[in-house]
């Protein structure tokens, strides 16, 4: 089975809006929007999860990846509890461009994780507190914990999709890093106290 | 039902790098042109829909689905294939071919073709890449050589705009250079040792087709200086790197002289036995699948090397029943390539406050130095290396916190210095290696093109010199991590395909004479990939354009005596 919910590719207005604005989106107009834009697919088996996720039915990998996003991204998060906005973007990434493999990694390692923070949290991730989320965080990025580490190793992949969701979106890519879409010639020498940001080259 | 058209002085088959060339010159001679091109137009600047996209305006910042992928599983191994440049790249369910054993066929059918998507490093072949095949016994001898050619290069060079430094190297000789592009830190660095290290070496910063300053030809073609954008394979609206599109079709369409038809298919080169010479094209226009008939008093074959040998083979004739021109059977045949399977990468942690601006669009490269003057190495031709050294992002990783804004402000910063080292490698022409028309047709009845082509133990043996030599160079540069490994990648993902209807003096062993005209059909030229007698060692795209204009100044000399 399929790791995610909408199985159609992500129509040209939304992943617009998702990857321009990088705005926060309400859970109810994120799921919304998913389902406008799936054209004709709506009807699909999958798309009734997102139905049923309207109704907390299921798993909310959404409310998931918009924590996991805020704690990755600390002062840089651009969203608030309620936003959806990374947690959109990282689903449909990881539904339209990873392998089967790769999802169903993500999938058994995010249950692994949330029946880790149920047994020692109570809770899922996205429920907890902001310092039992900093706890968990640590102690899935701490190579001091590698048992622990290796055992959630996921983490590590979908870390990498949000910093590339991030560091691809005009916020990240112009607020963060130094983006030259022109940068006019090349100088091959030059002293990092001048320019310290990547994106130059 | 036939079209009756009007005759030409010249017909031009495909408007790719060699096509375009060869219409830029009959035109500039008052030849009356037709350029045949089987894709659809691509008018420089206004068919460039993402040249100035940024990363944010495109579904999945650029990257390719995984369902396209699995739709696309040859043409999406290029590395220049992506969302914002796979409107460039045939699809791989439009045009199937049949693979005899595993061969990457990268195709680019518009105007322009390839063109607009290669990688444009130019080099010129040095009179090694001629004599050392015939001379070390895994080629027959080129018809001509270097000297024959260097005039050429340097008319090609100053009209498309050629990027270098004048090293004064034997195995790449200089030529008519624009600015070099600089060297980083690193990369000096590495040179340095290069040098200190080996005398039969060295490292020069690569020379590419990227204005890096414009002459006077260059800005009456309305092109402009290089903005260091590296956004290259999706058109660039400044024509700062040549391509057709930018240079010679605009420059051969102001003469008044030719006339550039689009979506027509070329099927076969019609043979009058009386002549004993071409007529003409026989073509199928893409969308009303209609057969017409062009004449002309000269053909230039330049649809790209497997196309060009298709066509070719398919214009039988009682005559020629085996293909045009192919009474001993070697037409297709001698197929050959590069060989790209070696790479290596590493790190450095010196010139730790040094960084850059900008993207170049070229990196270092180190010339041929096996079997210059003799064979001397367990294998047959040459390689050359290409060396670039660049600050890692934020994708590497890195110490301290691993989330949070310390995080994030850590991978906005440059990373250490991360090395990669390619090969290029010449293999040996093959007779097995081939292309070969199939029974099967394609949707416009065409026979399908076969490839039959391998590695051979020669490559093997090339790619493990590379690998120990390629080690050990960055382990004198004070490398780390170095990382040296085979990709493992088929025949085709070189792009580098060459061969098939090969130049040489003896009829009895080549298609093509010294001027690429064919040996049993006078007013047939082949200049593309398809008449290399062997692939050297260099970039071969520079080498294609010089030829091709040597070639048309042949035949307009003969087609004014009379000759032709």
């Amino acid at each position: 089975m399929g790791f995610f919910v909408w199985g159609f590719k992500m129509s040209n207005a939304f992943s617009s809006f998702v990857r321009h604005k990088y705005i926060p989106m309400n859970r109810r107009q994120s799921l919304v929007l998913l389902l406008q834009s799936s054209f004709g697919a709506a009807l699909l088996p999958q798309n009734l999860w997102a139905q049923t996720s309207l109704n907390n039915q299921k798993p909310d990998y959404l409310l998931f990846f918009e924590a996991f996003a805020a704690q990755l991204l600390g002062n840089y998060y651009q969203g608030d509890t309620s936003s959806y906005t990374m947690g959109v973007a990282t689903a449909c990434f990881i539904q339209n461009c990873l392998t089967a493999p790769a999802q169903n990694t993500l999938t058994h390692g995010i249950e692994k994780l949330q029946a880790f923070c149920q047994q020692q949290y109570e809770g899922a991730f996205e429920t907890l507190p902001n310092t039992e989320q900093h706890q968990v965080m640590t102690q899935l990025f701490d190579s001091k914990q590698a048992v622990f580490a290796k055992a959630f190793a996921f983490a590590k992949q979908l870390r990498a999709i949000q910093l590339f969701e991030f560091f691809n979106s005009e916020y990240g890519a112009t607020q963060v890093l130094e983006y030259l879409p022109v940068p006019g010639g090349y100088q091959g020498k030059i002293d990092r106290k001048t320019n310290n940001r990547l994106w130059t080259h | 039902m036939d079209t009756l058209t009007p005759d030409f002085d010249a017909i031009v088959i495909g408007s790719g790098i060699s096509g375009g060339w060869a219409a830029k010159e009959f035109c500039e001679r008052g030849f009356k042109t037709l350029v045949l091109e089987r894709g659809r137009q691509v008018t420089h600047v206004e068919d460039y829909p993402t040249a100035q996209t940024h990363p944010w305006e495109m579904d999945y910042h650029g990257r390719i689905t995984q369902k396209e992928r699995e739709d696309n599983p040859i043409v999406s191994k290029c590395y220049a294939y992506g969302r914002a440049t796979e409107h460039f790249f045939v699809k791989d369910h439009e045009h199937p071919y049949q693979q005899d054993k595993p061969f990457d066929w990268i195709r680019a059918y518009q105007v322009g073709g390839k063109s607009l998507l290669w990688a444009r490093q130019v080099q010129r072949w040095s009179r090694y890449e001629f004599e050392r095949p015939y001379r070390d016994g895994y080629g027959i001898q080129w018809p001509i050589g270097y000297r024959d050619l260097a005039p050429w290069y340097s008319h090609v060079e100053r009209f498309i705009g050629v990027s270098g430094s004048k090293d004064g190297l034997e195995e790449v000789p200089d030529g008519e250079f624009l600015p070099a592009w600089e060297m980083n830190a690193i990369e000096e660095h590495i040179q340095t040792q290069i040098n200190a290290h080996y005398t039969d070496r060295t490292a020069v910063i690569g020379r590419c087709a990227h204005l890096t300053k414009t002459t006077d030809l260059h800005r009456q073609q309305g092109r402009n200086q290089c903005m260091a954008r590296t956004r290259c394979e999706r058109g660039c609206p400044l024509g700062a790197y040549f391509s057709s599109n930018a240079s010679t079709l605009p420059w051969a369409q102001k003469t008044g002289n030719l006339s550039l038809k689009t979506h027509k298919v070329v099927s076969k080169i019609l043979y009058d036995p009386q002549t004993q010479k071409a007529s003409g094209v026989e073509v199928i226009d893409q969308f009303t699948k209609a057969t017409e008939r062009y004449s002309a008093r000269v053909i230039f074959v330049n649809a790209a090397t497997i196309n060009t040998n298709a066509i070719l083979l398919n214009s039988t004739s009682e005559r020629f029943p085996n293909g045009l021109g192919n009474d001993t059977g070697l037409l297709g045949r001698y197929l050959s390539f590069h060989n790209y399977r070696g790479q290596i990468t590493a790190t450095h942690h010196g010139e730790a406050q040094s960084y850059y601006r900008g993207r170049r669009p070229t990196s270092i490269m180190v010339p041929s130095f096996r079997n210059k003057t003799q064979q001397e190495a367990d294998f047959q031709g040459g390689y050359m290396m290409f060396y670039s050294a660049t600050r890692t992002d934020w994708s590497r990783t890195q110490q301290g916190p691993q989330f949070g804004t310390e995080f994030i402000q850590n991978s906005a910063c440059p990373g250490p210095w991360s090395i990669y080292m390619m090969m290029q490698g010449e293999t040996v022409p093959r007779i097995n290696n081939r292309v070969y028309l199939t029974p099967e047709k394609d949707h416009f009845g065409i026979p399908k093109p076969a490839l039959d082509v391998a590695y051979t133990d020669n490559d093997e043996k090339m790619l493990k010199d590379f690998l120990d030599e390629g080690t050990a160079m960055l382990q004198k540069a004070g490398c780390e991590n170095i990382n040296a490994y085979e990709t493992h990648q088929a025949p085709g993902l070189d792009i580098h395909e060459m061969g098939g209807v090969r130049m040489g003096a003896n009829p009895q062993e080549a298609l093509l004479n010294g001027h690429n005209q064919l040996h049993l059909c006078a007013n047939v030229f082949v200049t593309d990939g398809a008449c290399m007698s062997s692939t050297g060692v260099q970039n071969p795209s520079l080498t294609f354009m010089a030829l091709t204009a040597r070639a048309v100044d042949f035949a307009t000399e003969a087609l004014k005596e009379g000759r032709l």
